[in-house]
């Protein structure tokens, strides 16, 4: 029992900061970015590329796979969503014209991947940093779990100070509500645009290095069923909602890791689907939707 | 380049066959795009028609009779999919399909003793021929063509543009968006039945992100904005590999690469290309002929 | 070919490559000549035997496509040399991709058969088999299976398989479980299976009935996908239960990923599998959490059963730079079959001629050892090679008790 209380914390740790970055750009800048999830794999790669190559501490690689993760969405924003934004003619478009031009830049980090992993599955081991495990109240913890937890827990209440307490923060939930108005009264929001894509990309890039040690492994093709626990998550956070994201994630690890633990690894889609399907259908605006920044 | 054509109508029979089924899809997602609607359902009813058509025929059902109950159940899966999801619109309806695609996926592998499982469907007979497939392919075409004139076309150029506006029109929104939907997943449930019923295997492989990814290319390369989009997207998409065979192993990045720079350069695609060079064509006749007219009419309908 | 245009498909391909082998995951390091090439034709005024094989060369299956070609080549150099089939007798052997799509595989073999092929060598993939059989019983040219391990491919005189079924009673599973209960002394047991792979659940069956027979307490069957990568839930659930020892009757690269979670839970008990845990490039994936995990193998490059594994070892690393593996074996294997039926068939060969060749081929010897041909089907008596991971990515070999 305790011991799966313990993945399930850990899976909801890594759930949470992928669908952070994803509810967060849908929230702000209404982008359902489907290339969020390559770019995860992108930065899970550079930790593995980086790891047979030098022998890191966790202190830089953690920090390097989050700035990979960064530039990666930074790109994303200038060279393919804004110059779509630009061109589209009414705010309709424009969301789906984004949503397609990330499923191509997603398809053209999933072709360099497949490239470098040549399509197969490759063990990421980090050689400076050694599994160790302790006991907690009659739990066998590792350092590695305690790291997952540890990081997804400081950068979500990060993120949760950055949008409620900062001005920053202030001009995003503004943007989220009126992007054209608040290009008229001054606010920067072609900037504001860029910094959220690169704070989510940073997310995925923390989350792709610590789903990397927790399965041991990386595979081009690892974001798939990924993405669909975030949908997940999102249904039930609510879009844009940091806390209903965090929420979310760890309901749905729970139910995931129980139900694989009493009902055999087969069950474990069925319940995210269960998940999806039931609150479309009674709740489509998600469980703790209240502070959703807007919806559309 | 001609060199190219030559070759590729001469050896890929499978490329062909390929091309042909993926128009078809193509439509599905267009006629759905057509209404405003982004909806990837039809991708979804594509798996379903695919595994339909397929048990069905390894059951000894003739083709036409699997074909047929194929279309059937993707349409009655695509009217279901339309009321669960009557609410979503937007990015919202894109995510809830896009999750349909992927739970198509998971049954596909997890349904065993219908689906095969990880193996798939093994020696499904064959039963269409090309020209069968042609006509077929033939016959929506112009469905799709007919459906753009007149009172249907400007109906779906009217959902397109703003609900509120065809609501005033008279238009019943949600019943048009509806049959329009359905319609959609019938498109889709017809060319997964044919896919299944040509390639003698089928495997969940079939239906996941790549699928999405290649009739999403199709769009991007052919554009939404006419009946001749999908045909020519689904074309290109069939030639891009015998193009950029140059490429070696490289091939698939620089495809990729591709497709983004016609998203963000030429988001229009081949049939936005087309319709702009007639409209200017048209205009430089008139002018020519001294009838200056505003050109307002055609920058409404793109 | 473009049904793959985006490459996203392989996972599930390589599954398909998996199945048909039992093994996933093997480098083919080895760049090679260019394998579509085929052999010099014939000189000199004896037969040339056509023989065509329409292979994976390009896709996500081309890991185990490649060398499976290669092994063939191998073969048919060997063969053309020594003379094996007579006095300026030759096999030309024509290699061509069928780009990872069925149809193009049922085109070519209708096109060898036109072309006066003799034999083919056939079905790479267990989906390439599928599709492939029933064309090829009701047709002429008989065909070698190089790799495909579903149930029933072997049907004379039209289809033959020289591959080595372990789970097969008093096979090498039976054998491997004897030999390693005795010397280690298992009390309990967990098996793990794919359980969306049918040949994989069934190879569990025969394990855990290897395990009873032992004496050894089977405490649960665990089932997990072929396609899941996160065995964090299942190793847990072990954990747990604490067996003396875990078989993994999966696929090359879930066994690979268990063994990892395993390991990194503290579990550093014995784990078996089948000889899908060969590949070299389960390192790749499994990295140092592969120590201690055991297989039986028919062949390995490293420890020749006798002196026709030695031979093919030298030849194939001579020619393509580096160690053949159980693929190229098997390509190898199959080639000869067929030039053992060919030599049946006498003087002036026809498809049909060759056919009951073959069925007129009851031993064969390999680079597995003996083979036994029974309705087709190849059956192994010898117990393999029994080998175990080490921490770095080698092999050290365990006792067979032979």
């Amino acid at each position: 029992m305790g011991d799966y209380l313990r993945d399930a914390i850990t899976l909801g740790g890594v759930y949470v900061l992928f669908s952070l970055g994803l509810t967060l750009s849908w929230g702000v800048l209404n982008i359902l970015n489907l290339a969020h999830g390559n770019v995860l794999v992108a930065a899970a790669l550079s930790a593995y590329l980086l790891t047979t190559q030098v022998a890191l501490p966790m202190a830089l690689l953690l920090p390097a796979c989050m700035l990979v993760g960064a530039l990666l969405g930074l790109g994303l924003e200038l060279l393919v969503f804004r110059p779509i934004r630009a061109r589209a003619a009414d705010e309709e478009s424009t969301q789906l014209a984004v949503l397609i031009g990330s499923v191509a830049a997603g398809a053209l980090l999933y072709a360099i991947a497949e490239r470098i992993t040549d399509g197969r599955v490759r063990a990421v081991d980090p050689g400076t940093f050694t599994v160790t495990d302790y006991l907690v109240a009659g739990v066998r913890v590792s350092n590695l779990q305690l790291l997952i937890v540890g990081v997804s827990l400081v950068l979500s209440v990060l993120l949760a100070l950055l949008v409620s307490r900062t001005r920053h923060g202030r001009a995003l939930r503004a943007i989220a509500v009126d992007r054209v108005t608040c290009g008229l009264l001054g606010v920067p929001t072609a900037r504001l645009a860029a910094v959220t894509m690169a704070t989510a990309g940073a997310l995925a890039g923390a989350g792709g290095l610590l789903l990397a040690l927790h399965l041991g492994s990386v595979e081009a093709s690892m974001t798939e069923s990924l993405l669909l626990k975030a949908f997940a998550v999102i249904i039930i956070g609510g879009v844009g909602s940091v806390g209903g994201a965090i929420l979310g994630a760890y309901l749905l690890a729970g139910a995931e890791v129980f139900s694989v633990a009493y009902l055999g690894s087969g069950v474990r889609d069925a319940v995210v689907f269960l998940v999806i399907l039931g609150l479309l259908l009674l709740r489509p605006q998600g469980l703790f939707a209240r502070t959703a920044w807007q919806r559309s | 380049m001609m060199l190219a054509a030559a070759d590729w109508f001469g050896a890929g029979d499978s490329t062909i066959r390929t091309a042909l089924v993926y128009v078809l899809l193509a439509y599905g997602i267009h006629l759905a795009l057509r209404t405003g609607t982004f909806s990837l359902a039809a991708v979804a009813t594509y798996g379903t028609g695919a595994y339909t058509a397929g048990a069905l025929a390894l059951d000894g059902w003739s083709p036409v009779a699997a074909v047929a109950a194929a279309v059937v159940q993707a349409a009655v899966a695509g009217l279901v999919l339309a009321l669960v999801l009557a609410r979503l619109r937007n990015l919202y309806l894109a995510m809830a399909t896009l999750a349909a695609v992927l739970l198509v996926h998971v049954l596909a592998l997890e349904w065993e003793s219908v689906t095969g499982g990880a193996l798939g469907l093994l020696g499904i007979p064959r039963g269409v021929t090309v020209p069968q497939l042609l006509v077929i392919v033939a016959l929506c075409t112009l469905a799709v063509a007919l459906g753009e004139r007149g009172r249907t076309g400007r109906m779906l150029e009217a959902l397109r543009l703003d609900d509120q506006l065809a609501a005033s029109v008279g238009i019943d929104v949600v019943r048009a968006r509806r049959v329009a939907f359905v319609l959609s997943a019938a498109l889709g449930g017809l060319a997964g039945s044919l896919s299944a019923l040509q390639f003698s295997v089928l495997t969940p492989d079939e239906i996941s992100f790549a699928l999405i990814v290649d009739v999403l290319t199709i769009v991007v390369i052919g554009g939404t904005a006419a009946w001749y989009g999908p045909l020519i997207g689904a074309v290109a998409l069939a030639w891009l590999p015998e193009l950029l065979r140059w490429t070696g192993d490289l091939r698939p990045i620089v495809q990729a690469a591709i497709v983004v720079v016609l998203v963000v350069c030429a988001p229009d695609g081949a049939a936005g290309l087309i319709r702009a060079v007639a409209a200017r064509l048209r205009r430089l006749r008139r002018r020519e002929n001294g009838l200056d007219v505003v050109p307002a009419v055609e920058g409404a309908v793109r | 070919m473009f049904r793959q245009s985006t490459a996203r498909r392989g996972r599930l391909a390589v599954i398909g490559a998996a199945l048909s082998a039992v093994m996933i995951l093997t480098s083919c390091g080895s760049s090679g000549g260019d394998t579509a090439e085929g052999a010099p034709s014939a000189q000199g005024q004896g037969q040339v035997y056509k023989v065509g094989f329409p292979a994976l060369l390009s896709g996500a299956a081309a890991f185990a496509g490649k060398p499976i070609a290669q092994g063939a080549e191998v073969a048919v150099e060997e063969i053309n040399e020594t003379g094996f089939l007579g006095q300026g007798s030759t096999v030309e052997l024509k290699i061509e991709d069928i780009k990872s799509d069925p149809a193009k595989a049922i085109a070519l073999y209708r096109q060898y058969a036109t072309d006066g092929a003799v034999g083919v060598l056939c079905c790479g993939l267990s989906n390439e088999a599928g599709a492939l059989a029933p064309v090829i019983r009701q047709s002429k040219v008989p065909a070698i299976v190089t790799s495909a391990i579903l149930d029933g491919l072997a049907s004379p005189p039209s289809l033959f398989r020289p591959v080595v079924l372990p789970s097969s009673p008093g096979g090498v599973y039976d054998k491997f479980v004897d030999s390693m209960a005795k010397a280690e002394g298992y009390k309990t047991a967990v098996v793990v299976v794919n359980g969306d792979v049918d040949a994989m659940v069934a190879d569990g069956k025969v394990w855990a009935a290897a395990m009873e027979r032992n004496g050894v307490k089977v405490l649960q069957t665990v089932a997990v996908g072929s396609a899941d990568r996160d065995f964090t839930a299942p190793a847990t659930q072990i954990e747990a239960l604490a067996p003396d020892v875990v078989v993994a009757s999966t696929l090359g690269t879930p066994t690979a990923l268990l063994a990892r979670s395993l390991r990194d839970r503290g579990y550093d008990k014995r784990i078996l599998s089948s000889y899908g845990a060969s590949g070299p490039a389960l390192f790749d994936a499994g990295g140092s959490g592969l120590a201690g995990l055991a297989f039986a193998t028919p062949f390995a490059a490293d420890h020749p059963v006798n002196d026709t594994a030695r031979k093919f070892t030298e030849r194939y690393t001579a020619k393509f730079n580096a160690a053949p593996d159980m693929f190229a074996a098997q390509g190898y294997t199959a080639m000869w079959l067929l030039a053992l039926g060919m030599k049946n068939a006498g003087a002036s060969p026809t498809p049909e001629s060759v056919g009951q060749g073959l069925s007129q081929v009851t031993t064969q010897e390999s680079v597995y050892g003996n083979l036994r041909y029974e309705g087709g089907q190849a059956i192994l008596d010898s117990p393999g090679v029994y080998l175990e991971w080490t921490k770095d990515g080698k092999f050290s070999e365990l006792s067979n008790g032979s």
